[in-house]
């Protein structure tokens, strides 16, 4: 057992300390790093592309060369795993998918060139659901990516491979995607914190786009500190994307950090949706979430009951507007420009090249989003399914405008269920949307979340207690989150995988 | 509730080549997946608003050109190009 084994394991301010100490340096935790993820990914499969020596080590070196001379922020010199949906620049980004197998981005996504900016460490591109469309992991074209908790369950999705990365403790730090639930629920899953930014907080520039009213951009990482650092270095106006707000970012490391330090929780109102402890929750699930209601309500927060009447209907809603807007987004991929290109067309006309190269590129998930979202659009339905789901998009936005108006902070679980098996949901895309049904009303309101481990099942599986808070209070949910894990740090117990490491076994 | 025809068609309509043996499947889950989103109906929407969007307004720039990328870079993700320009297999016919 090494002391650079420990601090890949360690919590965010042991490592970032030891860093800004010059206890150790980026080079040793990028050589670790890139040795575990090399080291897991034929049983964990949480990276489609492992970052190259020569070129995540002269990251490093450049890092060090930095904290060297007296330079410090937040990210500088920690290994960072980025969602294979973002582009960087010279680097394949597939989307998880055979239609951009060989792409080569040619820019950085802004949240890349500011990771790259502040000195974080770039060690691989994370497995995903293909195009982020799914909740399993298992649409990827690369293979699904397991659960560092049990590999024989899935480590939630789309953003799998990156909370898996961090699960496994192979990164401290990784950027996922959050659609419709992509970042929180496999944080729940995999026993992680991860957080969904309000929508505009960070930039969409050089991400393929699934749902651009839907998706953002954000961080993952062991405990809540870590997001915040995280979150720190991507956020802010970005010129590129007309969607991303003007607002300056906070300084969310200090905030996080003050919050965290407060003695108690006296004023913090939350918020508990009935609609949320409803059918189809696990009882390991509503207990470890009454737990940490408990634990809330002993340091000083009240508890108040809230309604959201509209939950109900998120998952029509949530599925007709993002299948609407992926059937345009998807609509760029012709094989012609750039994607996958049939070898089996020699001669026909030009929309039947399109739709070979297409329906070759594109997996089955994937295929049946764009069907269903060019349906919900097409002329003499788009009445009745994409505007009358924009109009209860509307009534589920006053929802929460009623619900803030009487808590801060509105608590329920993440997911109805702990990971499940791999194949037990891929048949039915029903039950599969399911497991996202705690967390799609956010995004269709725009809201910043957060989900944080709450505990384990009778299983060992961990559990995720969901945080939401008001539009640009992000730091609200990190605060609470890091105030929970100060008082509780047995919920940042380490996978199987993560305490192999550890241990010097190889996993 | 699409039929299998609507399914054709709809694929036609969004360039997407499905083979024989995907399509009663495809037919299959879509009608479960329809049914789930049948319950939308309940709702009453009268007199109310779609939002189409998440939050702010969009913030615009200065209408003022910037240097594209470079034109082999965008042509080295080409499946295939030939002096310059994207190149595509013959193609005949087509809708008009």
């Amino acid at each position: 057992m090494s002391r650079i084994s420990d601090l890949l394991n360690a919590d965010f301010e042991t490592l970032r300390g030891a860093l800004d100490r010059r206890e150790i340096s980026a080079v040793e935790l990028a050589k670790e790093s890139l040795r575990r993820a090399r080291a897991t990914n034929a049983s964990l499969n949480a990276f489609v592309t492992v970052a190259e020596d020569s070129d995540a080590l002269g990251q490093a070196d450049a890092a060090d060369v930095r904290l060297d001379a007296g330079e410090r922020n937040a990210v500088l010199g920690l290994p960072v795993a980025v969602k294979d949906l973002i582009l960087t620049k010279g680097h394949r980004t597939t989307a998880a998918s055979r239609m951009l197998e060989k792409f080569t981005a040619p820019y950085d996504a802004t949240v890349a060139s500011r990771l790259k900016r502040d000195g974080a460490v770039i060690v691989g591109k994370a497995n995903l659901d293909e195009f982020a469309m799914g909740s399993s992991n298992e649409t990827s074209f690369f293979g699904p990516c397991r659960n560092p908790w049990d590999l024989d369950r899935v480590p939630g999705g789309s953003s799998g491979g990156s909370a898996a990365a961090v699960a496994a403790r192979v990164s401290p730090f990784s950027l996922g995607t959050d659609t419709g639930g992509s970042i929180r629920q496999p944080a729940g899953f995999c026993g992680i914190t991860g957080l969904k930014p309000t929508y505009g907080r960070v930039s969409r520039y050089g991400v393929v786009a699934f749902a651009s009213s839907l998706d953002q951009v954000g961080p993952m990482c062991a405990d809540a500190l870590g997001c915040a650092a995280l979150l720190e270095s991507i956020a802010g106006p970005c010129a590129h994307d007309a969607t991303s707000s003007k607002r300056e970012a906070p300084k969310f490391l200090e905030e996080t950090r003050r919050f965290r330090d407060r003695e108690t929780l006296l004023g913090l109102r939350i918020g508990v949706p009935k609609e949320y402890f409803g059918e189809g929750l696990e009882p390991d699930v509503r207990a470890a979430i009454g737990n940490s209601l408990a634990a809330l309500e002993s340091s000083g927060a009240s508890i108040v009951e809230i309604e959201l009447p509209q939950t109900r209907y998120a998952l029509p809603v949530y599925y007709l507007v993002c299948t609407a807007e992926a059937s345009a987004n998807l609509a760029r991929y012709d094989g012609i420009h750039f994607g996958h290109r049939s070898e089996k067309f020699s001669e026909g006309t030009l929309e039947e090249l399109y739709a070979m190269n297409r329906g070759e590129g594109f997996g089955d998930e994937v295929k049946r989003r764009i069907l269903l979202g060019t349906y919900a659009l097409s002329s003499g339905y788009y009445d009745a399914y994409y505007r009358k789901a924009s109009q209860v998009r509307a009534l589920i936005r006053r929802d929460f405008e009623r619900a803030f108006e009487r808590c801060d902070v509105i608590a329920g679980p993440t997911s109805p269920t702990t990971a499940f098996r791999l194949g037990e949901k891929s048949d039915d895309p029903v039950s599969m949307y399911l497991s996202d049904v705690y967390t799609l009303s956010l995004n269709l309101a725009g809201l910043p979340g957060l989900s944080l481990n709450a505990g384990f099942d009778a299983k060992g599986l961990p559990i995720g207690l969901q945080l939401m808070s008001r539009w640009w209070e992000e730091s609200t949910l990190l605060g609470t989150a890091a105030f929970l894990q100060k008082r509780d740090p047995s919920t940042l117990r380490l996978s199987p995988v993560a305490a192999a490491f550890a241990a010097g076994v190889q996993p | 509730m699409p039929t299998s025809e609507d399914v054709i068609r709809i694929a036609r309509l969004a360039r997407l080549r499905l083979d024989p043996d995907e399509l009663n499947p495809m037919q299959e889950k879509f009608n479960r997946i329809f049914e789930a989103f049948a319950s939308l109906n309940e709702v009453d929407t009268h007199g109310i608003e779609p939002v189409f969007h998440a939050t702010e307004a969009m913030a615009l720039r200065a209408d003022v050109p910037e240097a594209p990328l470079a034109r082999e870079d965008l042509l080295a993700n080409a499946p295939d190009s030939f002096e310059g320009s994207f190149r595509i297999p013959r193609v005949v016919g087509g809708e008009e």
